[in-house]
C-alpha cells in the first residue's frame, strides 16, 4: 500500500468513500476499456471486476461535471499496477481537459496493496486517473476520487493497525514422526477497528452519519489511519455488521466506532 | 513457478476454483447471418434458450470462472463466491474387481446481485439496471436451462509468485445438476465423463427401430423388415439381430433378411408380426481394448481424444494379450454394466484421469520390470494419526472358480448357464495349521470361451488375495502429490507394518483412490489395497542373458530364470512362477 500526501495533512486518520465517478451528474469516459473490462468496473464497488485500457502508454478514466467539484483524495485498489510496472497519477482539468494538473506525484507501486492520494481541496469539473502501462497493461477493480472524511483526531492507545497483521488460516503438516514437513496458508484479507471519542455530535451528524449511509449499503470504503507517519497501511474496508450507533460519551461529546473486514 | 514448485513450497497458497463452460451463441444479435430484428430487452444473451433466430444459432462455449474468495486473486472476471471448497467423492477403482466409483464434484456457490457486464453482451441496449434486477445465478439458470452434459472444470493450484492459470491441475466433469438457488446460493453437482456409459445416458447397442412386417415360424429363413426402407437406413449388410430371445444371424437385401437361426446357445421359435427385430452387438475372440474402445466411443460417445490409444495397447501388449472377449449383447444394456463385467473378467481397472482428460486402464499384475516403487515413510510423508489399516478378510480367498462358455446368451448369468469351469485353489492356506478352511470366491463370465483365458483369471486372482489384504488410507502433504497415481503401486514403511521381530517392514499397494478432500492444497488422503502377490514373476530373457548366478540384480527382477529341482536358486531363494 502507497500513500501520498501533496498537502499539509493532519495525520488524524482519513476515510474515502465519496467518489466522483459515481456522482449524480458525472460523465464517465476512458481513453479504452477491453471486452469484459469495461469503465464501469472502476467504479461499481465491486472487487472481482476490472476496468483494463487496450493499449500500452497513458491511458485514463475520467470523470467530467458541468460545475467544479472537490476534491482532496483519490484511491486505487484491487489493482496489479506493480506486476506490470505501472505508473498511475490522479488529475484535474479546468479547462475541460485541454489542458491537466497533477493532483498528486505519480507512483509506480512496489506491490499491488491499495494506494491513497492526499492533497489539498482542488475545484474542477474534470478529473482523471492517468495511468502508465509501459508494456503490458494492469487492471483496476476500484477509483475514487473526492473529498475524503478526515477524522477530527489521531486513533487513541489501543489502537490496532490492520495491515500490521493480516488474517492467515495456517494449515501446518507433521510426520508420524513428528517432523515437519509442509505448510500452507490461505489469505484472508484484514479486519480492523477504529473509535474516535470526543467528537462534536454536529460533526457527527454532518460527517460521520452520511459515511454510515455508505458504508450500511453496503460500499467499502478506503481507510488510512495516519497517512503522515504510516504511509504503507492504508486498507479497503467494508463491514458485515451494522455500524455502533453514535452515542454520547458525555454530556457534550459523542463517540463512534468501526468494526470493518477488508484486504490491504 | 510450475504446480510441482508451487506443492512443495512452505507457505503455499491453495487456490480452488471453478469453471462453468456453457454453450454461447459466436453471433452478434441481428448482425451478420443472425437475422434477429429484435432490439433493447427483447435481444438474445447469446444462449440457445434467449435465442430469437434459432436456424443460424452458432454454437461455441464460453467459460465463466468462480474462486474461492481470498486475498491476492488475479486480476480478472473471477467471481470469488465458493464456498467453502468443492466436495469431490473421488474416482475408486477396484484393483480389478468391476468399475468402480465414479468422481463427483459438488460446488456450492453463493448468489450475489451483478451488472450483467461480461454475461450479457448487450448489457447496455437494456432499460433495466441489471444490478438491481434479479441476482446473477437466477438469471443465469433462467438464460443458461441446457447445462446438463456442460463442462464443470475445477481447477487446484497456488496464488504463486506469479499468477497462471496454466500452472493448475484443471479437472473436467459433466454436470450433472444446478440446484437453486436456495438460501442464496446454488450447488453444482458433476461427475467424470464415465457417467455416460451410465445406462440412463446410453446404451449399447443402440435400440433398433425395425419391426417384422409379418409373423415367421422358428423354420423360416427369411423375413421381411418394416417401415418399408428401414434395412438399408438402419441396418448392416449382415450381423447378429434378436427377436424375442432368439439370436439369428443375417444377411440383408433392402428390407429382406436371410436368416440363420438359433444363434449363440439360442433356440428357433416363432415371431410375431410387429416384434422388434433389435441389432445385436457381437465379439469373436476380440481383445478387450478393442471392446473397451468400441463400447466408450462408438456406444458412450465419448471423443476418441479421451482414449490414450497407444498407452492402452501398451498394456494390452505387457498384460492383456490373452484377454478375449467372445460374446453377444442381445438387447440394450448399460454400458457401465458391460465394463464392469469385463473389468472382473480380465481383471484391470478403469477410470476416467480428471487431469489428463483421458480413460485409463491398468490392469491387475505383478509390477513390471525394472520399476522403482516410490517410498513413502513416517518420518518424512505419512501425517501424524493419519494411517488406518483395515483387514480385509472377506477379500481372502483359498480357491477361485471361473465358470466359462455361456451356454444360452438369452439366460441369466448363472452357473447352470454355463459349460466349462476352471479353477485354481492353494490347499495349503487352506489347511488347518493356516487358514483353517476353504474360502471360494465363484465368477461367472460370459465373456470368456477360452480355457487359457479362464485359467489365468482363476490364477491371477487367486495370486492376488492368497493372503488378507489390508485397506489403507493415509494422508500427505501436497508436497508428494507426484508420488501418488492412480492404480499404480507405492511403497510404505511404517511401525503399523512390522516383521516378526517388531521393526518397521515396507509394503507394497495399489493405490485405489485419491482424495482431494475439503482441505484441497494443504492435505489429500490416499486409499490403497494391498499389492502383494504369491510368488515370483518375469518376463522372458532376451538373448546373452548370464545365468542366475552372474546375472545382476535389476537382471533377476526382470526375467526368469531356470531354477534347481528344489524349487530354489542356488542362493536360495525362491523360483519364478509362470501367470
Amino acid at each position: 500500500m502507497t500513500i501520498i500526501i501533496e498537502s499539509a495533512s493532519s495525520g488524524n486518520g482519513k476515510i474515502g468513500y465519496k467518489n466522483l465517478f459515481t456522482t449524480t451528474g458525472v460523465t464517465v469516459t476512458a481513453s479504452t476499456e477491453d471486452t469484459g473490462y469495461e469503465k464501469e468496473n472502476a467504479y461499481d464497488w465491486l472487487g472481482y471486476d476490472f476496468w483494463k485500457p487496450t493499449a500500452t502508454g497513458d491511458s485514463w478514466i475520467r470523470a467530467s461535471f458541468a460545475s467544479a467539484q472537490t476534491a482532496n483524495y483519490a484511491a486505487i485498489w484491487g489493482h496489479d499496477l506493480a506486476d506490470h510496472a505501472s505508473s498511475i497519477k490522479p488529475q484535474y482539468s479546468t479547462n475541460a481537459g485541454s489542458t491537466w494538473n497533477d493532483c498528486a506525484s505519480v507512483v509506480a507501486p512496489s506491490d499491488n496493496s491499495t494506494i491513497f492520494f492526499s492533497w489539498d481541496d482542488t475545484s474542477a469539473a474534470d478529473y482523471r486517473i492517468l495511468v502508465t502501462n509501459p508494456t503490458t497493461i494492469a487492471a483496476i477493480a476500484g477509483a475514487q476520487i473526492g473529498e475524503a472524511l478526515e477524522l477530527p483526531y489521531g486513533m487513541a492507545v489501543g489502537f490496532a493497525p490492520s495491515a500490521l497483521s493480516p488474517m492467515v488460516d495456517l494449515k501446518t503438516a507433521v510426520s508420524e514422526k513428528g517432523v515437519f514437513i509442509g505448510g500452507s496458508k490461505v489469505r484472508e484479507g484484514i479486519e480492523g477497528s477504529l473509535t474516535v471519542d470526543l467528537l462534536e455530535p454536529a460533526w457527527v451528524r454532518s460527517n460521520w452519519s452520511p459515511f454510515i449511509d455508505h458504508a450500511q449499503t453496503p460500499k467499502p470504503f478506503v481507510f488510512v489511519w495516519d497517512d503522515v507517519n504510516y504511509s504503507t497501511e492504508a486498507v479497503l474496508g467494508w463491514v458485515e455488521n451494522k455500524i455502533p450507533t453514535p452515542n454520547y460519551s458525555s454530556e457534550l461529546y459523542m463517540k463512534v466506532s468501526l468494526r470493518f473486514k477488508g484486504t490491504l | 513457478m510450475t504446480l510441482a514448485t508451487e506443492r512443495a513450497k512452505l507457505g503455499k497458497e491453495p487456490l480452488i476454483a471453478c469453471g462453468l463452460v456453457m454453450d454461447t451463441c459466436s453471433l452478434t444479435a441481428g448482425v451478420g447471418l443472425c437475422t434477429a430484428t429484435e432490439t433493447g430487452d427483447a435481444k438474445c444473451y447469446n444462449t440457445r434458450a434467449t435465442c430469437n433466430d434459432p436456424t443460424n444459432y452458432t454454437k461455441t462455449t464460453k467459460e465463466y470462472l468462480f474462486s474461492q474468495p481470498c486475498s491476492n486473486l488475479p486480476k480478472e472476471t473471477l467471481f470469488p463466491v465458493i464456498v467453502g471448497s468443492p466436495k469431490k467423492a473421488p474416482t475408486t477403482t477396484t484393483g480389478g474387481s468391476g468399475l468402480g466409483r465414479r468422481s463427483v464434484v459438488t460446488v456450492n456457490l453463493k448468489d450475489f446481485p451483478h451488472h450483467d457486464r461480461g454475461v450479457d453482451p448487450y448489457y447496455s441496449e437494456r432499460t433495466y439496471n441489471a444490478f438491481e434486477t434479479g441476482t446473477f445465478w437466477g438469471k443465469f439458470l433462467r438464460r443458461n436451462p441446457y447445462y446438463e452434459g456442460r463442462t464443470l472444470k475445477v481447477y487446484y493450484g497456488y496464488i504463486g509468485d506469479t499468477f497462471s492459470w496454466s500452472d493448475f491441475d484443471i479437472q473436467e466433469y459433466d454436470i450433472i445438476d444446478i440446484e437453486g438457488p436456495t438460501n442464496k446460493q446454488i450447488k453444482i453437482t458433476a461427475k467424470d465423463v464415465l457417467v455416460r456409459t451410465y445406462g440412463r445416458k446410453s446404451q449399447y447397442p443402440v435400440l433398433s427401430s425395425g419391426e417384422l412386417l409379418a409373423d415367421i415360424t422358428s423354420a423360416d429363413t427369411t423375413a421381411t423388415l418394416s417401415p418399408s426402407g428401414i434395412g438399408d437406413t438402419d441396418y448392416p449388410a449382415s450381423g447378429t439381430i434378436s427377436i424375442g430371445s432368439e439370436a439369428i444371424s443375417f444377411t440383408r437385401s433392402s428390407d429382406t433378411l436371410t436368416l440363420t437361426r438359433g444363434q449363440w446357445g439360442t433356440a428357433a421359435d416363432d415371431h410375431s408380426a410387429g416384434d422388434i427385430v433389435q441389432i445385436c452387438a457381437t465379439w469373436d475372440e476380440s481383445n478387450v481394448i478393442t471392446v473397451l474402445n468400441e463400447l466408450l466411443v462408438t456406444g458412450a460417445g465419448l471423443p476418441s481424444a479421451y482414449i490414450p490409444t497407444t498407452d492402452w495397447e501398451a498394456e494390452r501388449d505387457l498384460w492383456l494379450t490373452n484377454s478375449l472377449v467372445t460374446g453377444i449383447l442381445m438387447k440394450p444394456e448399460s454400458i457401465e454394466k458391460v465394463i464392469g463385467e469385463l473389468s472382473e473378467s480380465f481383471m484391470f481397472d478403469i477410470w476416467w484421469d480428471a487431469t489428463a482428460q483421458e480413460v485409463k486402464i491398468k490392469a491387475l499384475s505383478p509390477e513390471a520390470s525394472g520399476v522403482t516403487l516410490d517410498l513413502l515413510t513416517e518420518d518424512y510423508h505419512i501425517k501424524k494419526d493419519s494411517l488406518k489399516v483395515d483387514r480385509k478378510s472377506e477379500d481372502r480367498y483359498t480357491e477361485i472358480q471361473v465358470w466359462y462358455k455361456k451356454v444360452d446368451y438369452s439366460e441369466k448369468n448363472e452357473i447352470d448357464n454355463f459349460s466349462s469351469v476352471q479353477g485354481a485353489a492353494d490347499p495349503d492356506r487352506a489347511s488347518a495349521d493356516k487358514y483353517n478352511g476353504n474360502s471360494i470366491k465363484v465368477i461367472t463370465s460370459r465373456w470368456i470361451i477360452s480355457q487359457s483365458t479362464a485359467l489365468q483369471l482363476a490364477g491371477r486372482t487367486l495370486a492376488r488375495f492368497s493372503d488378507t489384504p489390508d485397506m489403507i488410507t493415509f494422508k500427505l502433504d501436497y508436497k508428494d502429490y507426484s508420488k501418488i497415481n492412480m492404480a499404480e503401486r507405492i511403497s510404505l514403511n511404517s511401525w503399523q507394518f512390522q516383521d516378526f521381530s517388531g521393526a518397521n517392514e515396507t509394503r507394497t499397494f495399489q493405490v485405489l483412490e485419491v482424495d482431494e478432500g475439503n482441505d484441497a492444497g494443504h492435505e489429500f488422503t490416499v486409499k490403497a489395497l494391498t499389492s502383494s502377490f504369491v510368488g515370483r514373476y518375469f518376463f522372458i530373457a532376451p538373448d546373452a542373458t548370464p545365468d542366475y548366478s552372474s546375472a545382476t540384480e535389476a537382471q533377476k527382477q526382470a526375467y526368469g530364470f531356470i531354477c534347481q529341482a528344489d524349487g530354489t536358486f542356488s542362493d536360495g531363494s525362491d523360483g519364478y512362477k509362470i501367470i
